[in-house]
């Protein structure tokens, strides 16, 4: 309700402000964002996995990277042909009995890609957790392979 | 009589509201994480598609909220898995995208088995659920 009054022939201006339907939206609105907000946000990561049971590409060692996961630790495998930066390790153990990811990572940065080995592949134990298998793709991409399989054959 | 200062309130639901409205988004997620799942964390992800979610943790294995595979057979043979196979014949496979939400903790074994179950019923494009980190 707005009203114009002057006092004492002033013409000073007192305005009152109804406040109600104001909190009413505010509280209406804080409602709706709450109920509507997301508070986990979530990714995906694609398996590149082909219908029965095939992946992608041939399970032979030919054409891409191979990390294979295990108890001890990381295992790779590449095409002979791919010449690399100096002598690359054939596995990676375990450090304090935790995968180590940053290591896979910068030894796969020492890797040619994209022209001579654009593919890879990630296979693991039934026993590995499947967090350290999610950890391990992830790596891998960070390091420049585009395409990265899950091996479930 | 009493009389309310409304102000604090208003400054409060002002604040409120900006805040989530900011960190409000347009984009839906499709993806709705429960069963005491912590998914594992990576740094390239992309969005998730709209498609049918499967959910494996300590409790089992669910879809939709529905119990599909107990935590104990979950530890069997595929023959176990069948009811997984009746789920996801209710979806439309010209897509073929599943999401899969897993526990971090959970052995691979039976994700590797859910995976080609999904491939068996035609869903070949599976994406695997994980929590964004910010890349450094």
């Amino acid at each position: 309700m707005a009203g114009v009054s002057s006092e004492n022939g002033d013409n000073k201006l007192n305005v009152e402000l109804n406040l109600v339907p104001f909190i009413d939206l505010l509280s209406s609105l804080t409602l709706f964002l709450l109920v509507t907000a997301v508070w986990i946000q979530v990714g995906t990561i694609p398996a590149s996995v082909e219908p029965k049971g095939k992946a992608r590409f041939s399970s032979s060692e030919d054409n891409h990277l191979t990390v294979h996961l295990s108890s001890g630790g990381f295992q790779l495998t590449w095409p002979t042909t791919v010449k690399a930066r100096g002598s690359l390790p054939k596995s990676l153990a375990n450090s304090r009995g935790q995968f180590d990811f940053l290591k896979l990572e910068r030894l796969l940065n020492l890797m040619p890609k994209m022209k001579v080995m654009p593919l890879a592949a990630v296979t693991s134990e039934d026993s590995v957790e499947y967090g350290n298998v999610v950890e391990t793709i992830d790596a891998i991409k960070k390091s420049g392979f585009t395409i990265v399989a899950l091996g479930t054959n | 009589m009493v009389s309310l200062s409304l102000t604090s309130m208003v400054d409060m639901f002002a604040i409120l509201v900006i805040f989530l409205l900011v960190e409000s988004s347009t984009v839906s997620q499709w993806i709705e994480v429960s069963h005491n799942i912590e998914l594992p964390r990576a740094g390239m992800v992309d969005p998730p598609h709209q498609a049918p979610a499967i959910s494996i943790s300590s409790e089992g294995i669910f879809g939709n909220e529905k119990l599909l595979v107990s935590a104990k057979d979950s530890l069997r043979g595929a023959a176990e898995f069948n009811p997984i196979k009746q789920f996801l014949s209710k979806f439309d496979k010209r897509e073929g995208f599943v999401n899969i939400v897993a526990h971090t903790k959970v052995p691979f074994g039976v994700v590797r088995k859910v995976v080609n179950l999904c491939q068996d019923s035609g869903f070949g494009k599976v994406n695997l659920a994980v929590q964004p980190i910010a890349s450094k």
